[in-house]
């Protein structure tokens, strides 16, 4: 049985990525991968048979990141039914395949010694 | 430069940057420990001890380039680490002093630019036995950032020279009336650095009064720099249960009953209000006139 290769991105790279399929039944988890343009990523092996241009729901968190990823797309599957890439002439498709976790963005002001005291530097 | 007053809210977490280096989820930890109302983690860097964990520095190899994330990760959390170098013993850690020096010079890098830095301290109890043979004389004296050279033993001065910063041990018996007036008198006043108790009687097992603990607390932001709850699972940096999250409770809402205003005034021992429930009685009084009392029951 062949299987279709998705690759993604995540950052960082050993996010934890889930791939939930409407239709087909399963729910894979990303492995690490290389891309054929040399960008490591994480891939999905997605099983033959899956209905194509279905819906599925995406999951992407790490441990020390506090931002998440839970992002829905229809999954396109180059079965050679349609034109690839996924469209006819001259129309567009947003294909997300970059997903990146924001770090928490906090600044904390600085702590000075003033003699016997610490105090806060805010500016 | 604007400057507001801060006094250091802290509980021991030795083993905080072992579990988020780990890969382990420590969000829960983290808030907990500020909707309790603490600021400080105090993380050690280097063990291998019972009760606590096993962090071997040159088993992550992205030990050090990892501790700026680490920083910003806990600012987020309003969190000012103390991180302390040295906590022996050394067996399996560190094969000789070339590599202590290693380890505390590529903390001091890791650390530079983390403005929710606390201090980096060399040593923890740098007199004790375990600590024999850490070359605390050939560690680089840290640059724009604050940093301790160490705590001793029980009722012992730090190690000097002193540097910006001191943490202190007052002795054992009734130790919640010194928790406050120790630092200030034996390393404030003698050094002119600020000073708090970076380890206090381990609560709940040795002291489960919530009277000691908001006592010990509120002298510490009346009197010194601010304190240290310790506990058994700031040890191993676990969730605060039962009695030990009463007792941190009874920590926090005591350091945060003195405004800190009162930090800049003059000291007085208020032995005029003891009597049979009040062991001692503290205040600083400012320029003004305005006093704030902190009692410490028996």
């Amino acid at each position: 049985m062949s299987t279709y290769t998705l690759i993604i991105f995540p950052t960082p790279l050993d996010a934890v990525c889930v791939l939930q399929h409407d239709t087909g039944g399963w729910t894979l988890t990303g492995t690490p991968a290389v891309h054929q343009s040399g960008r490591p990523g994480q891939a999905f092996a997605i099983p033959e048979g899956t209905p194509n241009s279905n819906g599925a729901r995406l999951t992407i968190s790490h441990p020390t990141y506090k931002d998440t990823v839970d992002q829905r797309a229809v999954v396109l599957l180059n079965d050679g039914t349609i034109p690839w890439p996924f469209g006819p002439e001259q129309s567009a498709a947003f294909a997300a395949d970059d997903f990146i976790l924001q770090k928490p963005n906090t600044s904390l002001p600085r702590l000075v010694v003033q003699g016997k005291v610490i105090m806060q530097d805010v500016k | 430069m604007s400057l507001q007053r801060f006094t250091v809210i802290q509980n021991s977490d030795f083993n905080l940057y072992n579990r988020w280096l780990s890969g382990e989820s420590i969000d829960p930890l983290l808030q907990q420990r500020q909707d309790v109302g603490f600021n400080s983690p105090r993380i050690w860097t280097a063990f291998n001890i019972p009760l606590i964990g096993r962090l071997i520095p040159r088993e992550h190899p992205d030990f050090y380039r990892r501790v700026p994330e680490f920083m910003d990760y806990v600012a987020g959390y309003g969190m000012y680490p103390e991180w302390t170098a040295f906590t022996g013993p050394y067996g399996g850690i560190f094969d000789n002093q070339a590599e202590m020096i290693a380890h505390w010079e590529r903390l001091d890098d890791a650390l530079n630019g983390c403005t929710n830095l606390l201090d980096l301290e060399a040593i923890n109890e740098g007199d004790n036995a375990p600590n024999a043979g850490v070359p605390l004389d050939k560690l680089r004296r840290p640059t724009n950032k604050n940093a301790s050279h160490g705590s001793a033993v029980q009722d012992a001065p730090p190690m000097q020279p002193v540097w910006d910063v001191a943490g202190h041990r007052p002795g054992s018996s009734q130790e919640w009336r010194k928790v406050g007036h120790n630092p200030m008198a034996d390393v404030a006043d003698v050094f002119n650095v600020p000073s708090w108790c970076n380890e206090t009687v381990r609560r709940p097992d040795n002291d489960s009064s919530w009277e000691h603990a908001f006592d010990a607390a509120a002298s510490a932001t009346l009197l010194c720099s601010g304190s240290c709850f310790h506990s058994p699972s700031g040890k191993n940096s676990t969730l605060f249960i039962g009695r030990e999250l009463q007792l941190a409770q009874a920590w926090t809402a005591g350091a945060r009953s003195v405004p800190l205003e009162y930090q800049a005034g003059s000291y007085r021992h208020r032995s005029d209000l003891e009597n049979d429930q009040i062991l001692r009685a503290y205040s600083r009084v400012l320029s003004d006139g305005r006093e704030c009392v902190v009692t410490i029951r028996y």
